[in-house]
């Protein structure tokens, strides 16, 4: 669905009708959940947050401009409740130091040469993958959790989340660097801790 | 180029961040250098495992149940009308004493209404309809009043029955 059509039924949810804004909550719920779940790990949080976002956004739906796209808008409230909930509940981890581009922390960890499906034999079922998933994404700081999942789960653009995030894309970058060095680091610890319960040797590919 | 440099032309070019000059250049260097081809597979292997793992989650979450919470939350944030006000206080009281409090503000407007005040003409009248169960039909006259008076309202209610008004 084009981003006209979100505004459209902006425009129609502003004045009132009930039905538009219905939809709008249709068509966004799964990725707001997402986003939400992805950051709390919690269904249930996940859930009420998804439900005040979508409270928030009518609550404010006279304040959307349109200068930005309704998603990413959207987003933008979803990360901040989430972040707002973590804080709560004393999980929040949000300021980064690595927010600006750290090339000596580069120099000493890149992207690791590896992949937890490439072998069918050893092809992890779907809740070992979420469990796998859940722990490394754990490791992350609040921000470096909302990058990740905005870029490699919904697909938002550097600029995109750059609004999301109210930073620079130099930002974005960093915190997407250092968040996929961490998730590949915490999944292959996982990885590897899995295999030693199952007694497997493996090494790492070099 | 630096490995730092190199990283990150491999994250934006995983992004489709990166100009159609520098894609095609990190697209030649990847066919002949299978270590950075590893790490630029290793990559969107993650994102692979994330989608999967978000669209898992994603088709567990009940979302029957979100529009009608959504509906009540922005409903709870409304301030509720005149009428939805009275309504609620009829419902908590039940209609015996509302009909007896209707009866006496329209005993009051009638016995208090000041001698020599012109009535207002027919058309300043508001009428408006009174949600009070389903056991009354409820109506709200709001008449303006001059200046001295100000206005007055007027709450009428009337039992009903199955079988029609009473």
């Amino acid at each position: 669905m084009s981003s006209a059509d979100d505004r459209t039924l902006v425009a129609q949810a502003t004045a009132g009708d009930q039905a538009a804004f219905g939809e709008l909550v249709t068509r966004y719920q799964r990725k707001v959940y997402g986003v939400a779940f992805g950051m709390l790990r919690s269904s249930e949080d996940a859930m009420d947050v998804t439900q005040e976002t979508f409270i928030r956004v009518h609550r404010y739906l006279g304040r959307f401009k349109g200068s930005s796209s309704f998603f990413t808008w959207l987003y933008r409230i979803t990360v901040n409740l989430c972040i707002d909930h973590l804080r709560r509940e004393g999980k929040a981890q949000t300021v980064d130091y690595d927010d600006a581009m750290d090339h000596s922390e580069q120099e000493a960890g890149q992207f690791l040469p590896w992949s937890v499906d490439t072998d069918p034999a050893r092809a992890v079922d779907r809740k070992e993958l979420r469990a796998m998933i859940a722990s490394a994404l754990e490791t992350l700081s609040a921000n470096h959790r909302a990058v990740i999942l905005m870029r490699e789960v919904e697909g938002l653009s550097y600029s995109e989340m750059a609004e999301v995030m109210q930073c620079s894309k130099g930002t974005i970058m960093s915190r997407l660097f250092h968040a996929r060095r961490r998730m590949q680091t915490a999944l292959l610890d996982c990885d590897e801790s899995q295999e030693e319960d199952r007694g497997v040797t493996r090494g790492l590919p070099t | 180029m630096s490995r730092s440099t190199d990283d990150t032309d491999l994250q934006r070019y995983c992004d489709g961040e990166l100009g159609a000059r520098r894609a095609r250049q990190v697209r030649e260097r990847l066919q002949t250098d299978p270590e950075a081809r590893g790490r630029v597979e290793a990559l969107e292997s993650m994102r692979g495992m994330l989608q999967q793992a978000a669209s898992a989650s994603a088709d567990e979450a009940d979302f029957s149940k979100l529009w009608g919470r959504v509906r009540s939350g922005i409903e709870r944030e409304q301030p509720p009308s005149l009428s939805e006000r009275i309504s609620g206080w009829f419902r908590r009281w039940g209609i015996v004493a509302a009909t007896a409090t209707a009866a006496v503000v329209v005993a009051l407007a009638v016995l208090l209404w000041p001698a020599g005040v012109t009535p207002p003409a027919n058309n300043d009248a508001v009428i408006e309809s009174l949600d009070v169960g389903p056991e009354a039909v409820g109506t709200i006259f709001t008449i303006t009043g001059p200046k001295e008076t100000g206005d007055t309202t007027v709450i009428w209610v009337t039992e009903t029955s199955a079988e029609g008004d009473k």
